[in-house]
């Protein structure tokens, strides 16, 4: 009797279990790059990201654009792409989040934003001005990532970031996401998808994910 | 026939319908698989962090193998395998109708054989969807990935109407049967066993024990039923759960076909999808056949007296039914929402 309850009451919570719906699956994966703008006052001016997707996600974004079909992907014929990706982009808070002491600094709408089709892979660029530029130091931070993680991305250890700007003495550094332990990525998990924009200082479970760009001035 | 010109009616309308719907990808292409995020938590988490993992790696696996395909068997035997496993552990993730089928066979008592049909015509038809979009999409209106999306999202909607309303019929059904047994009074007119002949007459006064039809609303619920024998679901509502749940294609089909044919090998790229549904309808019929299993356990075991059965039954279907119906709303106001619609 006592084994017949066991085996039902696994066959019920495997059953309960498993009829969930989950997170999502990654389908896009992303080499990421990010530039930081820092002026002549050590301050944050703008953040600069750039990435490179897969190909096979770059060959569906592509899908029909060719417009004149010479085999070719002109900057004109990627343009409507990059303009829809931006509205969609803007929903997800541009995958980026600057926070400083912990509260978020904001950032302006982002501009000169393109699409590259090249080898095969596509690659987005654009920049976000700081609407108040943050000076730079330990307390500044700059995160990068998809808390839901349908997008996947990746920096290398080496040369993920570099600075642009007139300030000189400045480096920077790179923080790779800590290893996906199953403990985070349920926390993760568990925040909900209207939350597109949520700032990362909000939940600790979610840095476990990010990419943090942090600079210095000596 | 009638029922499959109003599923084409209905999917149609919801297409061609002005609701604005709003990419709800990050690039505005490619809609992640759950609209309704709902968290990873609690003992079944690692399960999942596990068939992310794999799904993820099975996934790259299996593009570069498209990416570098040589068209010789081996390779075509390698991209089948790494196309299943990736369909096994995809499927472990949000969508592909495990929460529908199994509360569907849940609410109706369908047998294991029949759980497990139901999961694979419906891993079939999501193929079938995502080769037929994304073919006439390239060949024949050379369509871009936005319009594509825009597509499949309506056709998300209209998957989470029709479980809706699949939920709505199974409620309408099951509740009588649940207000029989736990209402204490039995509803004039409501019990629809008649008694039929084998050749469809009934003469007055003649009765054929054993021999009565089960429809919807049939409240004469065997006991044996419970566990052992075999449910008196109509086809249509049948059909309609699998419809519901094949409608909409999965981004990562998608994106693996439009990749196989912008690189000419159409017919890879089809039959590593195709490898990915069978993938997907193992795992399907997994949890549809738990479902299953843990119906007749219990069945067997919680229930003494012959009274309790069909009470255990009924509310038992009457949970199946609500379950269907919740999970549409959800959905469907999830997605409703998420769009600024409601």
């Amino acid at each position: 009797m006592i084994r017949k309850t066991g085996i039902s009451a696994f066959g019920m919570a495997s059953f309960l279990a498993l009829a969930l719906p989950a997170m999502a699956h990654p389908h896009v994966f992303a080499d990421g790059h990010v530039v930081l703008d820092i002026d002549d006052a050590r301050e944050l001016t703008a953040v600069r990201n750039e990435w490179t997707f897969d190909k096979p996600f770059s060959s569906f974004a592509v899908m029909g654009l060719d417009r004149n079909h010479d085999g070719k992907l002109e900057p004109s014929e990627l343009k409507p792409l990059a303009e829809t990706s931006m509205k969609s982009l803007a929903d997800y808070h541009f995958f980026t989040w600057v926070t400083r002491n912990g509260a978020e600094v904001e950032l302006s709408a982002p501009r000169d934003y393109t699409y590259r089709f090249a080898g095969g892979r596509l690659t987005l660029r654009f920049s976000m001005p700081l609407k108040t530029p943050a000076p730079v130091g330990d307390d500044l931070k700059v995160e990068v990532f998809d808390p839901e993680y349908f997008v996947a991305y990746t920096f290398p250890e080496q040369g993920a970031i570099t600075l642009a700007g007139g300030a000189s003495g400045c480096r920077a550094t790179y923080i790779p996401p800590k290893p996906l332990d199953d403990q985070i990525m349920a926390t993760l998990a568990a925040i909900p998808a209207e939350q597109h924009d949520l700032p990362p200082a909000l939940e600790d479970a979610a840095v476990g994910l990010a990419n943090i760009f942090t600079a210095k001035c000596s | 026939m009638r029922h499959l010109r109003g599923l084409a009616v209905l999917a149609a309308t919801i297409a061609m319908s002005s609701v604005a719907l709003a990419a709800s990808g990050p690039f505005g292409i490619a809609t992640p698989d759950s609209p309704v995020g709902n968290g990873v938590s609690g003992p079944a988490a690692p399960l999942y962090l596990a068939a992310i993992r794999l799904q993820t790696l099975f996934y790259q696996k299996l593009t570069s193998a498209l990416d570098a395909f040589s068209g010789d068997p081996h390779a075509g035997l390698w991209l089948v395998t790494l196309s299943f496993l990736y369909g096994i552990f995809h499927a472990i993730g949000p969508g592909h109708g495990k929460a529908v089928i199994s509360s569907f066979v849940l609410a109706t008592g369908e047998r294991l054989r029949q759980a497990a049909v139901m999961s694979v015509l419906a891993s079939a038809l999501q193929a079938f969807s995502a080769i037929a979009i994304v073919l006439v999409a390239a060949t024949v209106f050379d369509a871009t990935a936005s319009q594509i999306t825009v597509l499949t999202d309506r056709l998300e909607l209209g998957s989470y109407a029709l479980i809706t309303l699949l939920g709505v019929t199974l409620l309408a059904a099951k509740a009588r049967v649940f207000m029989r047994h736990w209402g204490g009074r039995r509803p004039a007119g409501s019990f629809a066993c008649e008694p039929v002949m084998p050749d469809g007459a009934n003469p007055a006064g003649v009765r054929w024990p054993g021999l009565h039809r089960h429809d919807a609303t049939c409240g004469c619920l065997a006991a044996s039923r419970l566990a052992m024998d075999g449910p008196a679901t109509s086809r249509r509502e049948k059909l309609q759960a699998i419809v519901s749940v094949g409608l909409r294609p999965c981004s990562g089909a998608l994106i693996v076909l439009v990749f196989a044919l912008a690189r000419h090998l159409a017919l890879a790229g089809m039959i590593s999808v195709l490898a990915m549904a069978a993938g997907t309808a193992l795992t399907v019929s997994f949890v549809a056949a738990l479902s299953v299993m843990a119906r007749g356990l219990l069945a067997r075991f919680v229930l003494s007296g012959a009274g309790g059965k069909h009470r255990f039954a009924a509310s038992l279907e009457f949970a199946g039914a609500c379950a269907v119906f919740l999970f549409g709303v959800t959905m469907l106001t999830g997605l409703l929402v998420a769009d600024g619609v409601m």
